[in-house]
């Protein structure tokens, strides 16, 4: 804990370091849309044809310091008419400005508050972010517009195959990336496996993703971090939307609760294809249950001037079953109380509590339902709070500092199996995870052009138990670890500790006004990790946290790169990257992950290396937009004991990418757009030699080597027209035809061996393909 | 094979996607020698397999090392019974049972002047108390037809591990394989009680029974580490699916003198029980 005192000291003397700018005073106020009262984040706000320039923050609040005198203010943001005024400034002053949408050329189903933080305005490198009204432009899966999805769009991220749960950020595993809605971190993202995200995107403001040098703030996952951020809701009129479409029906309302102060949303989806299914089942059938749906609130209070109060949550299931012989279910919840306060003008403190779980649960009984069965539960559960000071303190400097806390707790496995005349329990103990952090960051203007984002963050990890403490002695890689003793203790005891200073530091070269240079390192750490040793993770993987015998894993990431603006409005980039990660997990050959009380027995740490080159063009305005990317990359693990010990490529190494998109806006009611996905197919292991035993043909591979084959490349071309109806009828609509797959490819999801069923002395490779045809669907959506 | 039902589960339910069958170019690899000797305690032919591998793809087929010798030792009895070689296998016709529960046994198996060896100890096993038959009304779970139920009770005092093997009608290929511990899935959890549901009904696999047919149950004691060892050998031979273990090779409780190819396979000393049931 003495690294504690160390960073709040290194910021606290800060101020020493800043030196008087003149007569300055501080301009600051929030930003939000006139219509429905949304805060815009990324707002731009300038002063003096950009003498003085910021940005508002996630709150839609900025702070700028300017010279006292005659001044005009501006402030833009894609899609509003620009906000003008001519002030006179003798003191602070505060200036809120309510932007109006253009027209209403953006349909109903934009969600508006938000502006894709384009690279020349960011400085740290690897951030991107998608528009809601692109992500609903893009042609999606059984028409349903999909967060997780278009993100699967954007260089350097990628997924292991079509329909796996969640997604691998330049190289690194889908455990790796820290996944928070307003903050509450998320544990598994995906409904029906991983068709589809959890996320609905009509309560989802904004959404960006930080893959490279991620800012101070956030920490605990060593590869990215999705922050995604809901809507506040409308806070001038009521508002309902929503979509019926092949698979689940949406529906949010929104509205003020008392005007201009306090809004509420609250939106659900639910899949129904169990409805429609109801009356083609036999009756035997009739009582199956396949389901998911996901409720989504959020209520604001502005408690005056200087203070808003937030609450939002999430609540989430998937439901599987027949009647009451089995049953499986897993989902999400989450809740976020969140406090602004204005401590001054040049002060903004934000006070967030969280809390999240995810569960699953499964169960077996016999078809009575009662006499005998098997139940099996398992969660994970987080508890957090983390005040952010943002300090707005002069024309060269913002500083933001803060402090974490998030308590995990694990459930890792509980079993129930009831007997006629018996009931057995086998629970995995709880274990208990404290991650405490100091962060502090400044985002320097040293010149004009040159502009440093320099942080530090200090992860101070606590493993803790009530329980057994379990000590393993080492023996062969890739064998179970033998048990050396157990410590008894009951109660709460730190078993272990770790610590990680962790600088995150970013520069941004403005060479020509249309051209910047970036360049960047952080290094991050990582306590919790999935473990899971199947082709997709599943449901029921156990997230287990790291122990007196599991070390955190830790990365060390530099990257850089160069953004062209050209005239007519494509933005150019170019990032490389190089990712080292160290004490990643890796599992023993006959590892048993499941309701294993001593699975730390079966777990390899080892070491992992990407690497890659990242190209992108993108148009984000007029009738044309879209986007094309293509990326060059490596990812390799290391461990003892797995592959003879050499480097091997990882599960999800797609060397190259390609994905493209392109949204054309026809005039005010048509649209249309297409999207074209390709990778190269991800390695595999495969069987070179075979020994029957008992009779079983063994697929076996001679070379000790992991994944030197690969299964076939992945490409898919999808396509959509929407249609909207009249803008100016009170209900508003659009019809939305997609076409997914379009032409049919039978993408590989892995390929597997077995015997030919007709013939079992012929032994064969066979490939899975999730989808194997069109998937044409109808969306409407509405809103009145 | 622990927790399959839980991915039959949700493949079950999840996309069923589709699967064909697709040429790969792999290079074979190394021709290894592996052996396959389950002895039982019965009385019936006991046989040792000592084979060359053969190229997964195809139908080639393995082809025996005929020249080993082949040594089954009862340490616990002191005795020692030499298998002789037959057709592509090293059998023995006992006359009384060469292994009884409790017996520590090495096999040796000697190729081209280098010796190779394995231990076991035969673990205890339950009577199968029976096999019910049921019919069973069409459902998403069930075809509509006769369903057996195999009701065994698990022996008290220690940790039990059980190979429970199902075989259809004699010109059937196919076979059901389910693994139990104390009649249920996981250690320690309960002891000396019957077996769990959907344990008694894993003899399915294949279900319905159709009237005329028979059903061969057996149930084999295992000891801890050959009963890991088929867990993990049904997962890598059933390799399919959204959620199928990654490819992996199974280990070996051969032993191979150092600097010499190492031998591949697996030994193990089962005790069995079976019943055979006659569909009506």
């Amino acid at each position: 804990m003495k690294y504690l005192g160390l960073v709040f000291f290194c910021f606290l003397s800060i101020p020493l370091l800043v030196n008087a700018q003149g007569k300055t005073v501080v301009l600051n106020g929030y930003v939000k849309d006139k219509k429905n009262g949304e805060v815009l984040i990324n707002a731009t706000v300038y002063v003096d044809n950009s003498l003085f320039v910021t940005q508002t923050n996630n709150y839609g609040y900025y702070s700028i310091n300017i010279p006292t005198g005659k001044h005009v203010v501006k402030v833009s943001f894609t899609g509003y008419k620009t906000f003008s005024k001519e002030i006179n400034v003798t003191a602070n002053q505060s200036l809120n400005a309510d932007l109006e949408q253009l027209d209403e050329q953006l349909d109903m189903v934009t969600v508006i508050g938000e502006k894709r933080i384009t690279r020349t305005n960011t400085v740290a490198l690897g951030v991107q972010q998608l528009t809601s009204a692109q992500i609903k432009s893009l042609p999606a899966f059984m028409g349903e517009p999909d967060i997780l999805k278009a993100i699967l769009t954007m260089p350097g991220v990628t997924s292991v195959g079509e329909g796996s749960s969640g997604f691998n950020v330049r190289g690194g595993d889908i455990d790796a990336n820290l996944i928070i809605l307003d903050e509450a971190p998320v544990f598994n993202s995906s409904h029906l496996m991983g068709f589809f995200s959890i996320f609905n995107p009509d309560a989802v403001r904004n959404v960006t993703l930080y893959k490279g040098a991620f800012p101070a703030e956030y920490g605990g996952r060593t590869s990215s971090v999705l922050d995604i951020r809901m809507k506040d809701g409308n806070d001038q009129k009521l508002e309902v939307n929503g979509g019926i479409g092949t698979v689940f029906s949406r529906l949010s309302v929104e509205g003020p609760l008392q005007k201009d102060r306090s809004s509420f949303v609250v939106a659900g989806r639910r899949s129904y294809i169990d409805v429609l299914a109801k009356p083609f089942l036999d009756k035997e059938s009739k009582d199956s249950k396949f389901y998911f749906y996901d409720l989504t609130a959020k209520v604001n209070y502005e408690l005056s001037d200087k203070s808003t109060l937030y609450l939002s949550g999430y609540f989430g299931k998937d439901v599987f079953g027949i009647g009451s012989e089995a049953n499986f279910a897993w989902g999400n919840s989450t809740g976020t109380l969140r406090w602004n306060y204005l401590i001054s003008p040049k002060l903004f403190l934000n006070t967030t509590v969280t809390y999240s779980d995810y569960d699953y649960q499964l169960s077996f009984k016999t078809a009575d339902g009662t006499s005998e069965g098997y139940d099996w539960t398992s969660n994970i559960k987080t508890y957090g709070a983390k005040p952010t000071l943002t300090w707005y303190a002069n024309a060269k400097h913002e500083f933001k500092a803060g402090f974490g806390f998030l308590r995990y707790d694990f459930q890792p496995g509980k079993g129930v199996m009831t007997t006629t005349n018996s009931k057995s329990e086998v629970i995995m103990h709880n274990r208990y995870g404290n991650e405490i952090s100091v962060f502090a960051e400044d985002t320097w203007k040293i010149t004009d052009k040159l502009t440093a984002q320099l942080g530090v963050r200090l992860n101070v990890y606590q493993y803790l138990t009530k329980n057994q403490i379990y000590h393993f002695r080492d023996t062969t890689p890739n064998v179970r670890k033998p048990l050396d003793y157990t410590e008894h203790v009951n109660k709460m005891t730190k078993a272990n500790d770790w610590a990680f200073i962790e600088p995150r530091v970013s520069f941004k070269y403005q060479v020509k006004e249309d051209l910047i240079l970036k360049a960047g390192y952080a290094k991050s750490s990582q306590y919790i990790h999935l473990l899971s040793n199947t082709a997709s993770p599943t449901p029921v993987d156990l997230y287990f946290p790291s122990t007196n015998n599991i070390k955190p894993s830790y990365s060390h990431i530099v990257s850089a790169g160069v953004v062209k603006n050209t005239a007519k409005g494509i933005e150019l980039s170019a990032e490389v990257f190089y990712k080292k990660m160290e004490d990643l997990l890796d599992f023993i050959d006959a590892a048993n992950l499941q309701l294993n009380e001593q699975v730390e027995a079966d777990l390899l740490t080892g070491e992992g290396k990407a690497y890659g080159l990242e190209l992108e063009a993108r148009k984000d305005r007029g009738k044309w937009q879209g986007w094309l990317n293509y990326t060059w990359s490596r990812s390799y693990r290391r461990t003892e004991g797995i592959s003879m010990n050499e480097w091997y490529l990882s599960r999800f190494d797609r060397t190259h990418v390609l994905n493209f998109a392109v949204i054309r806006n026809f005039n005010k009611r048509v649209s249309a757009s297409a999207s074209f996905n390709y990778g190269t197919g991800v390695p595999a292991t495969f069987a070179d030699a075979m020994m029957y035993i008992q009779g079983i043909p063994v697929p076996y591979n001679t070379t000790g080597k992991r994944n030197t084959y690969r299964i076939p490349d992945y490409h898919r071309l999808d396509l959509s027209v929407t249609i909207k109806n009249n803008p100016a009828k009170k209900l508003r609509s659009e019809w939305v035809i997609g076409a997914y797959n379009v032409y049919a490819r039978k993408n590989a999801y892995s390929i597997f061996f077995e015997s030919n069923e007709d013939n079992p002395n012929v032994r064969q490779a066979s490939q899975l393909s999730l989808l194997g045809s069109i998937i044409p669907s109808v969306t409407w959506n509405f809103k009145f | 094979m622990k927790l399959s039902y839980i991915y039959i589960l949700i493949a079950l339910f999840s996309f069923s996607g589709c699967i064909k069958q697709v040429d790969i170019d792999v290079d074979p690899g190394e021709t290894f020698m592996y052996v396959d000797a389950f002895i039982t305690n019965q009385t019936s032919r006991q046989q040792v397999v000592v084979n060359h591998s053969a190229p997964y793809l195809g139908n080639s087929t393995p082809g025996a090392v005929t020249n080993a010798q082949v040594v089954l030792k009862n340490i616990t009895k002191n005795r020692s019974h030499t298998f002789q070689y037959l057709n592509g296998l090293y059998i023995y016709h006992p006359t009384f049972p060469l292994v009884s529960v409790g017996d520590s046994v090495v096999l040796e198996v000697t190729v081209d002047g280098v010796l190779y060896t394995a231990s076991d100890k035969m673990n205890r096993v339950p009577t199968i108390d029976s096999v019910t038959l049921h019919y069973k009304a069409q459902s998403l779970l069930y075809e509509e037809g006769i369903y057996g139920e195999v009701h065994i009770k698990d022996l008290p005092g220690a940790t039990d591990y059980y190979w429970l093997k199902t075989n259809y009608n004699s010109d059937d290929p196919r076979e059901g394989n389910n693994l139990a511990i104390d009649g249920g899935y996981y250690e320690d959890l309960f002891d000396g009680l019957e077996f769990i549901t959907p344990l008694r009904e894993a003899i399915n696999e294949y279900g319905p029974f159709e009237s005329g047919g028979r059903i061969d149950v057996r149930l084999r004691s295992l000891s801890k580490q050959t009963y890991s060892f088929l867990e993990m050998l049904f997962n890598v031979s059933s390799g399919s699916g959204m959620f199928a273990e990654i490819l992996k090779n199974v280990p070996t409780n051969i032993k191979t003198p150092e600097n010499e190819k190492k031998m591949l396979g697996w030994f193990a000393t089962t005790a069995e029980r079976s019943v055979t049931i006659f569909i009506p």
